[in-house]
């Protein structure tokens, strides 16, 4: 968590899912201050979405923040996004859906509230530095 | 008997046939162990191919598996269970506890969330994607013993 779904009608070249799966990251952890290795985007591909709409972002993140914070999130990550893939705001549908951070485990542990990821040891050891990803390969 | 829909999305090709059916029948048997035998655990497999799945920006060959739960269940029986659910997972797959993502919501979120993914479909494709989706599932599980089918739609 954060889990980002982005659904498109058409598949997107490799470059493009990497440069939209850091600037997801970017966006997520420089407003939220969450780990970057926490940061989750999956790219669900020949979608019918709604009319006139090229891409769909959900994000699924850790409950807890602020209206004024989610609403922040929600309306830079768009901006972004569409800066990036060159959309107009009506060509890109966002959505969030918040979730307890207790209800996720994620290197063998329950994940901490956000704004407490100091409080948390096993994070500070190096949580997702290595083994779960392998380094890109341009195709 | 209530029916409770376990969604796993793994990498394309990352487990075979023996393992996904080993999985299936150990987390059901943690399952009972833990909450009754009143629950029906069906299992939807979904690949993702590769190059979809990226985590701190990087691709990833980590599993996220959906696994709800009875709604307002306390931490001190949810957490137990999921951490039984993560071990017994790379005891049979063999990876990482890093490459494990486990998410046991209540089970009204979970359908919330659920319901958020089916509202990114156009409206009047709505029940359509779902059906192609669902014989997608069917026919992966003719083909190989298991309900399965890829992210791409």
């Amino acid at each position: 968590m954060p889990l980002y779904t982005v659904t498109t009608p058409k598949s997107l070249p490799n470059s493009r899912r990497v440069e939209l799966a850091n600037l997801i990251m970017n966006v997520h952890c420089g407003l939220t201050g969450a780990p970057e290795t926490f940061v989750n985007v999956m790219f669900w591909e020949n979608a019918t979405l709604n009319d006139g709409v090229a891409m769909h972002v959900y994000g699924g993140i850790r409950k807890g923040r602020t209206a004024e914070m989610r609403e922040t999130l929600e309306k830079e990550m768009a901006r972004r996004i569409c800066q990036l893939m060159i959309l107009t705001d009506k060509e890109l549908e966002t959505d969030m859906f918040e979730m307890p951070a207790q209800w996720i485990m994620e290197g063998g542990e329950i994940l901490p509230e956000p704004g407490e990821e100091h409080l948390c040891e096993w994070l500070q050891n190096g949580h997702g530095t290595e083994h779960n990803q392998k380094s890109f390969i341009s195709s | 008997m209530k029916s409770i829909r376990v969604m796993c999305t793994i990498q394309e090709g990352s487990l075979g046939y023996t393992r996904i059916k080993q999985l299936e029948s150990s987390i059901k048997d943690i399952y009972r162990k833990h909450f009754g035998s009143d629950y029906k655990l069906v299992f939807m497999w979904l690949t993702l191919p590769y190059g979809q799945a990226y985590l701190a920006g990087k691709l990833s060959s980590a599993s996220s598996v959906q696994l709800p739960v009875q709604d307002d269940l306390p931490a001190s029986r949810r957490h137990p269970f999921m951490s039984e659910v993560c071990a017994k997972w790379q005891e049979i797959t063999g990876c990482t506890q890093d490459q494990i993502i486990l998410a046991s919501s209540d089970f009204s979120e979970s359908e919330k969330f659920q319901q958020g993914l089916v509202k990114r479909f156009k409206p009047s494709k709505r029940k359509s994607t779902m059906l192609k989706m669902l014989m997608r599932f069917m026919m992966g599980r003719l083909k190989k013993g298991y309900y399965n089918t890829s992210v791409t739609l």
